[in-house]
């Protein structure tokens, strides 16, 4: 390599650009497989492109989502004959449940290795569904699978895994309690990258809530007839449910009728149904109970980021090479007058580009290995591993040596493009073109980099104040645990036997999350209003329990409990949106009104990035109980010892139902809960916290080269100051101060581009921190400190020097 | 102005030691125009560097203008340097990026001199030395006699009391050398004391004094008649 016979300038610039270029390349192979894991997703489903989901607006009147009533879906399939065939995908109920072997035999032994127990996801089917989404039947079929639901068909890899075949029989624990399941299908695993890749367990859903049009909650895949696109399909639905609502004979009674045209358009509002290819749907913004969104400014922006890093990475290349102009031409030049031809010069300095690239590679791949084995690889939606996406890896290796060959070729040719006769006597160290080219190319890295950091900087702070922000509630030391029915109808007596420890210091119930994405919604009409609300069912003390305060009327009673229809507390918003007061009778969950008892202050029962809606607590009456509340709320001493307090709650919840395990009623910090609903933007805020550190890296490693080469260029220029009277300050200063006056102009241009920027990425949130002033000025001083030092030492070489040797060298 | 005694320059190396300036002794009075002759490797120039302050000896004393120099650290050999000697190079030693102007004006601004007597001193001593038109010129855009004449301007301009030059005529044709070594005669005429290291006889007959080094040790030091 002619890099190591160059001397130690050259062979430190090699060294850095390859580990920059390595950095880069690993950073744009895992945005690269994000990106394609975003932009295939689905697309890997045989057919996916007749591939269709049904979706209807929410109940809360925001947004769309893809869980319907099944008695509404099957009308559409089976009247439509724009659709060819369709049928549902997806669990009712809890989809995790856990597996286990009961008996020793032949198969599904525990024997070799085998292990006793698994947990994975269960779904319904229907047996259009198996065809239209493709499923491949090993062993069994669907006919062996049809009318019985402890029937079940399961993955090959689980087979693998249990040593299961057909025929075995396993013993399923789910929410509803224990049964004995037969196996009688293996099918080929799906394909990856989908939203039906994690389910392992197949059952017939039957005629599970066939009849339940108030119940919206399964997922329709459909195909439609040949050569029907999304518009045939939305409009067909649409011109039959207008039909149903001025027809009749579609809808229940129960639902009414329409009396005008507008009153059409009101209802067509709240239940049209629309179609979407099934390979839309991750950027759609369509919820569903199992659907994974993705958002699609974000792998935009990833892209972006992965091409920032890639240019700030060939920038130290472009760099690099110009650098070396002075250094390679006059023995580029020597060779020309020995005979040889340009082109051949030429491709010698774009395969030592090559090379260089080359090794760039190997070090990516060993990053990328690294990565594997650390959290960070965690933080990605889909897996890094090369292996895994070799496709796009090949397409990172086949792009980055084009890159190199691209940014080497430009220097290699203009090295090459004067006469020798010129070359061998000029200075072109000092080459005002060379120069300026390799000033702009390290603004624009400064500028990457300081953008970077005060995006950094302030998603960051914008995370910690999603987390750390006024809920409107008592957060603080509260246990959150999952009960069974069975301990659920008997909480009286739980919280007593609770309340024994001590640490313990208020029980409350609830059903499900407190505070989540999106719960039960009801809507209702009310004095000629559509009225929509989100439901969350609880124990009469919840409100003290959480200290939410009361502003109009009255907070729960125990008697409440014992009122037929149960009682409501509305928030501030649905009182000021609909109008509601204390005593107003609304629609409950039976056939009768329930009372509107009190208005609670608002408070945010969804993440931070959502604003606050219609909310309503439920105190369920003593009749028509749909279910009990199963979420248990435990509030602790400030002291308490909490791994105590998880021991005594798992020991009380188990002594009123055996069969529980802990890991049924996985008793956590509710804190806990509320992390997770931050996810995506944490792991957005850890990403964009990595990138940036490599950009930033990349970019001083560029800046750190160029240092290296002018002060050896500078060599002679320092000389000549030293011996003119300039002290070791005064060269110091000369050279911090043009890096200064560069840093400068950088933030002038990197500043206003991440104000823009980090207010668009601000306005997907509802509550927003503010744009400190400060987090600009830190990044400003954090570049220039780290500048300064970087020149500071690379120059006090180059002026410590003794001026006679760096004279004598010229 | 200068007194040397007993100077010595040793150069080490892990491999090798090399004795550049092996005893030499001499004294230089102010006003004087000194030529340092010798074959290459003698030692003239480590010579020329040690009376510079550029380099100190290994050995022996130097005092210039009353004061011990040897021993100085690197930061008060700089001082000392500033404003007091002024340096000509073979190889004119400018700085490309400077216009000429700019390079001229380089040791009055390390001397902390203001922005409207450094106007003047470099416009002065730019017309003395008949190159005002160049004073936004690049040193790439001038002749090896023009370039030489800004290298002594810009030695001049901050009034040293010595004027040490290296080989001033060697990178020059001869008729761009006569101007030059003219140029150093008026200057020495003028008062200015000047050292100058060559292997041109003829240059060095135009001073008044010339000292020969041979091996790091002066074989002769005799007065020239002029």
């Amino acid at each position: 390599m002619n890099f190591f016979r160059k001397g130690k300038t050259t062979r430190a610039a090699f060294i850095i650009n390859t580990l920059g270029m390595g950095v880069a390349i690993a950073a744009f192979y895992i945005l690269a497989v994000q990106v394609h894991f975003m932009f295939t997703y689905n697309k890997n489903l045989p057919d996916h492109e007749n591939i269709y989901v049904m979706h209807v607006p929410r109940f809360s009147g925001e947004g769309r989502m893809t869980s319907i009533s099944r008695p509404l879906a099957e009308r559409l399939i089976s009247e439509l004959p724009e659709i060819a065939a369709g049928g549902e995908f997806g669990p009712w109920g809890s989809s995790w449940r856990s597996y286990s072997l009961q008996a020793e035999g032949e198969h599904g032994s525990a024997e070799n290795g085998f292990p006793r127990n698994m947990s994975t996801q269960f779904t319904f089917v229907t047996k259009p569904t198996i065809e239209i989404l493709g499923y491949e039947f090993i062993q069994g079929s669907w006919a062996a699978m049809e009318g019985d639901d402890r029937h079940l068909a399961i993955s090959e890899s689980m087979a693998k895994k249990f040593d299961l075949q057909v025929g075995d029989i396993i013993q399923e624990n789910a929410d509803g309690g224990k049964r004995m399941c037969e196996v009688v299908a293996i099918f080929k695993d799906v394909p990856k990258n989908t939203d039906i890749e994690h389910f392992d367990v197949l059952c017939d859903i039957g005629n599970v809530c066939i009849d339940s049009w108030g119940e919206g909650s399964f997922t329709y895949f459909v195909k439609p007839a040949i050569g029907l696109t999304t518009e045939d399909l939305d409009r067909a639905a649409d011109a039959r449910l207008r039909r149903a609502w001025t027809e009749g004979g579609f809808f229940p009674e129960w639902y009414g009728s329409v009396e005008s045209d507008e009153e059409l358009e009101k209802v067509m509002e709240m239940v049209n149904v629309k179609f979407i290819p099934i390979a839309d749907l991750y950027f759609s913004q369509i919820g569903g109970n199992y659907i994974r969104r993705g958002n699609k400014g974000m792998a935009y922006g990833w892209v972006a980021i992965a091409l920032l890093i890639l240019l700030v990475a060939i920038i130290n290349y472009v760099n690099m090479f110009f650098a070396l102009v002075p250094i390679k031409i006059r023995g580029i030049n020597t060779r020309k007058i020995l005979g040889s031809s340009r082109a051949s010069l030429t491709m010698s300095v774009v395969l030592e580009a090559v090379t260089m690239t080359a090794v760039s590679i190997a070090v990516a791949a060993a990053l990328i290995l690294l990565l594997q084995t650390t959290t960070y690889a965690g933080l990605m939606a889909s897996s890094v591993s090369i292996v895994r996406n070799a496709g796009v890896a090949l397409l990172c290796a086949v792009g980055a040596i084009v890159v190199a060959v691209g940014s080497s070729l430009y220097p290699a040719l203009y090295i090459t493009s004067f006469e020798p006769a010129f070359a061998l006597k000029a200075n072109f160290g000092a080459s005002q073109t060379g120069k300026t080219l390799r000033y702009a190319l390290v603004i624009v890295q400064f500028t990457v980099a300081i953008a970077f950091i005060i995006m950094t900087i302030l998603v960051d702070i914008q995370n910690r104040f999603l987390l750390k922000h006024d809920m409107g509630f008592d957060r603080e030391n509260i246990v959150v645990a999952h009960v069974s029915n069975k301990v659920g109808n008997e909480t009286t007596t739980v919280e007593s036997a609770l309340k024994q420890n001590p640490q313990v210091k208020d029980v409350a119930w609830g059903d499900g999350w407190l505070v989540s994405w999106g719960r039960m919604s009801w809507g209702r009409q009310i004095d000629g209003n559509q009225c929509q609300w989100e439901v969350y069912p609880c124990s009469w003390n919840m409100l003290d329990f959480l200290g939410i305060e009361i502003v109009e009327g009255r907070n729960f009673t125990q008697s409440d409990t014992q009122t037929e229809t149960g009682v409501m507390i509305f928030n501030e918003t649905a009182r000021n949106q609909y109008g509601f007061t204390p005593g107003k009778m609304v629609g409950g969950h039976t056939d009768k009104d329930a009372e509107i008892v009190g208005i609670c202050k608002d408070f945010n029962a969804w993440p931070m990035s959502q604003a606050v809606r219609p909310y309503c607590f439920y105190v369920w009456g003593d009749q028509n109980k749909w279910r009990p509340c199963t979420e248990l709320f435990v509030r602790t001493t400030a002291s308490a010892d909490i791994r105590e307090v998880f021991k005594h709650i798992e020991q009380t919840v188990m002594g009123f139902d055996e069969k529980l395990t802990t890991e049924d009623i996985n008793v956590h910090l509710f804190d806990n809960d509320l992390q997770q609903l931050y996810d995506d933007v944490k792991r957005f805020a850890k990403v964009t916290r990595m990138l940036s550190i490599i950009t930033i890296i990349i970019a001083l490693l560029g800046v750190f080269g160029l240092v290296l080469f002018e002060t050896e260029y500078r060599r002679k220029e320092i000389g000549i100051r030293r011996v003119n009277g300039a002290t070791i300050a005064d060269v110091l200063r000369m050279f911090n101060r043009r890096y200064a006056i560069i840093v400068l102009a950088c933030f002038g241009i990197a500043a206003p581009i991440s104000y823009v920027v980090i207010v668009t990425y601000l306005q997907q949130f509802a509550y927003r921190t503010a744009i400190h002033w400060w987090v600009f000025v830190l990044a400003l001083l954090a570049v220039m400190a780290v500048t300064v030092i970087i020149v500071t030492l690379r120059s006090l070489r180059a002026a410590t020097c003794n001026p006679v040797e760096s004279l004598r060298t010229e | 102005m200068i007194k040397v005694t007993n100077l010595s320059k040793v150069f080490r190396t892990e491999e090798i030691e090399t004795t550049a300036l092996n005893g030499v002794s001499f004294e230089i009075k102010d006003g004087e125009f000194v030529a340092i002759m010798g074959p290459s490797g003698c030692g003239k120039s480590t010579l020329l560097n040690i009376l510079g302050l550029l380099d100190s000896p290994s050995g022996g004393s130097y005092e210039l203008l009353g004061t011990e120099m040897s021993g100085m650290k690197e930061r008060e050999r700089t001082h000392f340097r500033k404003g007091n000697i002024g340096f000509v190079f073979q190889s004119f030693n400018l700085i490309d990026e400077l216009n000429i102007y700019d390079n001229i004006e380089l040791p009055l601004r390390y001397l902390n001199i203001g922005a409207a007597e450094r106007r003047q001193r470099v416009t002065d001593i730019m017309k003395r030395m008949s190159i005002s038109h160049r004073a936004k010129h690049y040193p790439q855009q001038l002749s090896g006699g023009q370039q030489q004449r800004v290298a002594i301007a810009r030695a001049l301009v901050a009034n040293p009391k010595l004027i040490l030059a290296d080989e001033p005529t060697g990178n020059l044709d001869s008729k761009n050398g006569r101007e030059v070594m003219t140029l150093l005669t008026e200057l020495n005429a003028d008062g200015t004391t000047i050292i100058m290291v060559t292997h041109s006889p003829k240059d060095a007959a135009v001073a008044q004094r010339t000292i020969n080094l041979f091996d790091g040790q002066i074989v002769s030091d005799v007065k020239n008649e002029l």
